[in-house]
């Protein structure tokens, strides 16, 4: 049981800062959208969110179907013993690289802005080892600290926005609709999958939640919430920015770069690395810690606490030598992406709730007629 | 470089190793051996500079050229 392995609960609402501050994290590096829709990206985050809410359903679905049991225990349980196993060490490959890609996302953005001269796994280093701290001190701290990140990611960018309405020009809008029609499919794929392709990490943790009544309703809150101040953030740089948004890499870090009011407020792109950093470190914690709990629950082990540490030292090295440089890893998130988040976070999910729910059709069939 | 690692390895082992063989946890102890050595080789490699191929590349040829899934 899920429930031996990790003692801390969290409240429904600290479920829902803990899915804006996931969003956060992979919305705040919006440029591989940008790059294909332009200016109508807009269009595309909310197409992408009512795809996005369909596949938070079909968690929701799942959760709900299988009570206190996390996603290595439903595969068991769907898939029967050998089957379950096999999908369930599929997940933790996949887990791997999606916190493999995180902390790369990171590595390349502090290494390509804040601080150039200093080496990737330096980086890698001391993120990991702080993200594996928390795993280390449990669900329950997490939970606790994502109010604090939420507050500070809310008034930051307020506070930006507010100082950039002067640069904004609306007219960056036009011509609206006027790309090709595969260019929003991209765009509606990517953004569905992209910020939230982990939102399987979820099922990890959906057994740790008190309050299992409002637990939906939280989940669609924070993701609903999340999408919201992407789509203000991806509206907002375009308005500051226009056409040359696609030439830039890091678009948000360079509009909010432009701030300069009176010499008082300069250099405020401090601000967004904070919150970028904080962002990540959430996306990348969630992942991890369904990574440690889930090759825990595969081999059947009593306690995940031990593996953290070796584990991560695997991720930094994983980190290391993904990509070897940031326009592979930007032609990874564009084009590749979409189909490899698509299978795990969308399709695998999907025919486990339909194979679920004929085999729960079957039994109460069968029960009924015995 | 290969004595730091070594050196860190060793602080990472006496942490973790002891409190599994007091509890007699012998399938943790496996699994974690197992990780061990996955982490000990990735970084001795690495520190030696080798070229070890990337696992992305494993996909990306899965999505790319078998499936052909790929946007562009």
């Amino acid at each position: 049981m899920a429930t031996n392995l990790e003692k801390g609960r969290i409240s429904g609402k600290q479920l829902m800062f803990i899915v804006f501050c996931y969003i956060q994290g992979g919305a705040l590096l919006s440029g591989s959208i940008v790059n294909i829709t332009k200016q109508d990206t807009w269009v595309v985050i909310v197409t992408g969110f009512t795809v996005a809410l369909f596949i938070a359903w079909i968690m929701v679905q799942l959760a709900k179907s299988f009570p206190d049991k996390t996603l290595i225990e439903i595969n068991e349980l769907v898939f029967g013993k050998i089957g379950g196993n096999i999908i369930s060490l599929l997940y933790v490959l996949y887990f791997f690289l999606l916190t493999t890609l995180d902390i790369d996302n990171l590595t390349s953005f502090i290494t390509g802005f804040v601080m150039p001269n200093t080496p990737d796994t330096a980086i890698a280093l001391v993120f990991t080892f702080v993200c594996g701290y928390a795993i280390y001190k449990g669900i329950n701290v997490i939970g606790r600290c994502s109010f604090l990140v939420v507050l500070l990611t809310i008034v930051t960018i307020l506070f930006n926005s507010f100082l950039l309405i002067k640069d904004m020009n609306f007219n960056n809008f036009l011509p609206m609709f006027s790309l090709p029609f595969m260019d929003y499919v991209h765009g509606t794929h990517l953004t569905a999958v992209a910020p939230f392709g982990g939102s399987i990490c979820f099922l990890m943790i959906f057994p740790f939640v008190k309050e299992k009544k409002h637990m939906a309703k939280y989940f669609y809150l924070g993701g609903a919430i999340g999408f919201l101040l992407f789509l203000f953030i991806v509206v907002r740089d375009w308005a500051v920015l226009g056409t040359v948004a696609t030439y830039m890499a890091g678009v948000t870090y360079q509009v909010v770069g432009l701030v300069d009011v009176s010499d008082l407020f300069t250099r405020l792109e401090v601000l967004y690395s904070i919150i970028l950093v904080l962002g990540l470190f959430y996306t990348a914690t969630i992942e991890f810690y369904s990574l440690t709990l889930s090759i825990a629950q595969v081999f059947k082990a009593k306690t995940y606490k031990p593996y953290i540490f070796i584990i991560g030292i695997i991720l930094i090295c994983l980190s290391n030598i993904i990509f070897s440089s940031v326009s592979e890893h930007s032609y990874f998130t564009a084009n590749i992406d979409p189909a490899f988040l698509g299978f795990f976070a969308a399709l695998l999910p999907a025919i486990t709730l339909v194979i679920a729910s004929v085999r729960g059709a079957k039994k109460k069939q069968g029960s009924e007629i015995v | 470089m290969i004595i730091f690692l070594i050196i860190v390895f060793a602080i990472i082992a006496l942490i973790n190793v002891p409190p599994l063989i007091r509890e007699k946890q012998w399938r943790e102890l496996t699994v974690y051996s197992g990780f061990f050595a996955l982490a000990v080789t990735l970084s001795m490699l690495l520190a030696l500079g080798v070229d070890i191929p990337s696992p992305i590349k494993g996909v990306q040829y899965i999505i790319k050229d078998v499936l052909h899934l790929n946007y562009k």
